[in-house]
């Protein structure tokens, strides 16, 4: 039942910048994913919020109270490990007590509250056994429910899912949304797999470098990326990046995206982009399929191309072409037949391409 | 000719069988034989004088054997313990030091290059009543009245406790420290967050982990300190009065100055109980301690 604010949040390991002038304010009950390739300051920062970690400059509230100088242990918050950090010499039940127990907590309750997050977390038949007993899984399992049994202010998820395999990933990713709505607490979850920051978060932040890149709701970071960075970050497969010149015909511009192959731009980009050479392309693969009917409405344009690859999902089938020599990726939801070599006429949604400037990589709105 | 003794393996395994043949089995036999016969190092024939199991009847009544075992037994609790105590708070000192962690883990094992003897040498004359540093030291502070460790009763024993411990707690700090270093970061970070303050991240995270190590370092430590001989000899010699005879001061006395050695050597053998149940018993403690922590 808590808020959670970091104002001006900076960490530096010696010259090395972790972090950098964070701000950020996560409402009551908000899950909030940090997502971001390996150093890009997202586990740091949820390690400063746990008090595991040192704060070079800034501030962080829970609750509306200052816990810059506060230890670990008085913050109040859950966290959820990486490699779950259960204790090895413990039971199941005594892994989930133990902080009810250095709290002083009366027996009774320890017990009920024990047997509660083992209830909401399936654990009954493992409750007397050691952690080398169970598996990845039941482990992760175990980790949570240490982490419900407190009932604090907030949870902090580090990277939780990232030690099991594909399918249980999936399964507990849903277990952890059912779980949140259950509780209702903030949550803040750091990954660096989009698909999990995605499908769980209410907001996504995306951080490069020790910066945030952007912040916003999943579906608003997916269709609206800021850069070209959110854009190839977020979305499977990634968003198909090239470069493009261009070219002015007939007092009208146009993107050529290959010898002989020219995208027209929209019109109301043609004042800025008047002045500029090149811009960068930006187009999600299922933007960018093969014609199925010629209803060619005003911003559908085609073009032909030798198709490189086939990869057929069942679902999805990709497909892959070359544009001005760099790979893209076409996504067809129909079952039919193509071949390598064989020409095709792809469609592409002008409305929904990406423009990026080549300097700065950032969007042209 | 049988072709299956000289097969290869058995073959290949004879230097090893040899070797220990040569260099632990026939002395242990030839020793166990001893212990039953009169063997006196001066009267070689006496070695073919069986006696059956007189020596181990004589040992039974012999009260000051008894003593010497009691007293061994005694300096193994309390120098063990101490040991225990001041290596695990040096090494969780030395955990803590994140600059010149590697030198001061190479100064703190400066006792343990010392000779034995040297050791005893350099405590003999500190606790010397008349020249002795500590004394002179204490006389300065106004303690005009000369001490006499080495020679009184109860004040030998603790010098050549404290001697031990000097020349030896770095064994325990270097494996603790070890052990310490092992530890994952995790668990001891969950349990910061899990509301433990520092204390209570050792007695409940820390020392859990750390109790295969300390069982090991106490199986190590247990059988060195329970053939202690070159300090005490050189310090006391087993004086005042006996007061600090340990087992293998007095067997060496009997076997070596008293030429006894059938006898010295039936002592041996009952000693050797003692190493043996108190490496059972660690050992026991370590497989248990492991067992915990889920690692058989």
């Amino acid at each position: 039942m808590a808020n959670v604010e970091l104002k001006n949040l900076t960490k530096k390991y010696g010259d090395v910048i972790a972090v950098q002038n964070m701000d950020l304010f996560i409402p009551h009950n908000e899950f909030l994913v940090l997502v971001g390739p390996s150093g890009c300051g997202k586990s740091t920062t949820l390690r400063m919020i746990a008090g595991l970690e040192e704060i070079t400059g800034g501030e962080i509230f829970i609750d509306d109270q200052l816990v810059n100088e506060k230890d670990p242990k008085d913050r109040n918050v859950s966290m959820v490990f990486q490699n779950y950090a259960l204790y090895p010499h413990m039971t199941v039940e005594e892994n989930l007590g133990f902080s009810l127990k250095i709290a002083k907590v009366d027996k009774k309750e320890i017990e009920e509250r024990v047997k509660e997050a083992v209830q909401i977390l399936g654990l009954q038949e493992l409750q007397k056994r050691k952690p080398s007993q169970l598996s990845g899984g039941q482990r992760q399992r175990v980790a949570m429910g240490r982490a419900i049994v407190r009932r604090p202010d907030a949870f902090l998820f580090d990277e939780p899912l990232s030690n099991l395999d594909a399918k249980l990933r999936t399964q507990m990713r849903t277990e952890i949304k059912k779980l949140h709505q259950k509780l209702q607490t903030t949550i803040v979850y750091v990954t660096h797999d989009q698909v999990e920051a995605m499908t769980l978060a209410d907001r996504i932040i995306i951080m490069k470098d020790g910066y945030i890149e952007q912040i916003g709701s999943p579906i608003d970071v997916f269709n609206n990326p800021v850069n070209v960075f959110v854009a190839t970050f977020i979305g499977s497969p990634p968003m198909n990046i090239l470069t493009a010149n261009i070219i002015k015909k007939d007092a009208k511009l146009f993107f050529e995206l290959d010898e002989n192959i020219l995208m027209p731009c929209p019109e109301s980009k043609f004042d800025y982009l008047s002045k500029k050479e090149n811009v960068i392309i930006g187009i999600r693969p299922e933007d960018i399929t093969p014609t199925i009917s010629s209803n060619s409405s005003e911003n559908i344009w085609n073009f032909e191309k030798n198709i490189d690859l086939v990869e057929p999902l069942g679902t999805e089938t990709q497909i892959f072409i070359k544009l001005n020599n760099k790979e893209i990726i076409s996504r067809m939801y129909n079952q039919r037949e193509i071949k390598i070599g064989q020409k095709i006429e792809f469609s592409i949604n002008l409305n929904k391409i990406h423009i990026f400037d080549k300097d700065t990589e950032k969007v042209i709105k | 000719m049988n072709r299956k003794f000289f097969s290869s393996p058995a073959l290949l395994l004879l230097p090893s069988i040899l070797a220990i043949g040569f260099v632990i089995i026939i002395p242990l036999l030839f020793s166990f034989y001893t212990s039953f016969t009169s063997y006196k190092l001066t009267r070689p024939d006496s070695l073919y004088n069986f006696v059956g199991l007189r020596n181990y009847e004589r040992l039974i009544d012999n009260v000051k054997f008894w003593a010497a075992f009691g007293r061994t037994i005694l300096f193994l609790a309390v120098v063990l313990n101490l040991e225990l105590l001041f290596g695990l708070g040096i090494a969780l000192l030395i955990n803590k030091i994140t600059w010149g962690q590697r030198t001061l883990r190479t100064i703190m094992m400066f006792p343990m290059m010392f000779s034995p003897i040297l050791v005893g040498f350099q405590w003999k004359y500190i606790f010397n009543d008349n020249i002795g540093l500590l004394n002179n030291f204490l006389y300065l502070f106004g303690y005009e009245s000369a001490i006499p460790w080495l020679i009184d009763k109860y004040l030998a024993m603790g010098s050549i406790m404290i001697a031990e411990i000097w020349a030896n707690t770095s064994i325990f700090a270097i494996l603790l420290l070890a052990g310490l270093l092992g530890i994952p970061r995790d668990p001891i970070e969950a349990a910061r967050v899990d509301g433990c303050n520092s204390w209570q991240v050792f007695k409940n995270i820390t020392l859990p982990f750390l109790m295969p190590f300390i069982f090991i370092a106490l199986t190590i430590r247990s059988l060195d300190v329970g053939r202690a001989y070159d300090i005490v000899h050189i310090m006391t010699g087993g004086g005042p009065a006996m007061r600090t005879e340990l087992l293998w001061t007095m067997i060496a006395r009997i076997g070596y100055k008293d030429a006894n050695m059938g006898f010295a050597n039936a002592m041996s053998y009952v000693s050797i109980i003692l190493s043996i149940a108190f490496t059972y018993y660690f050992f026991t403690k370590l497989v248990a301690a492991r067992r915990e922590l889920g690692q058989q």
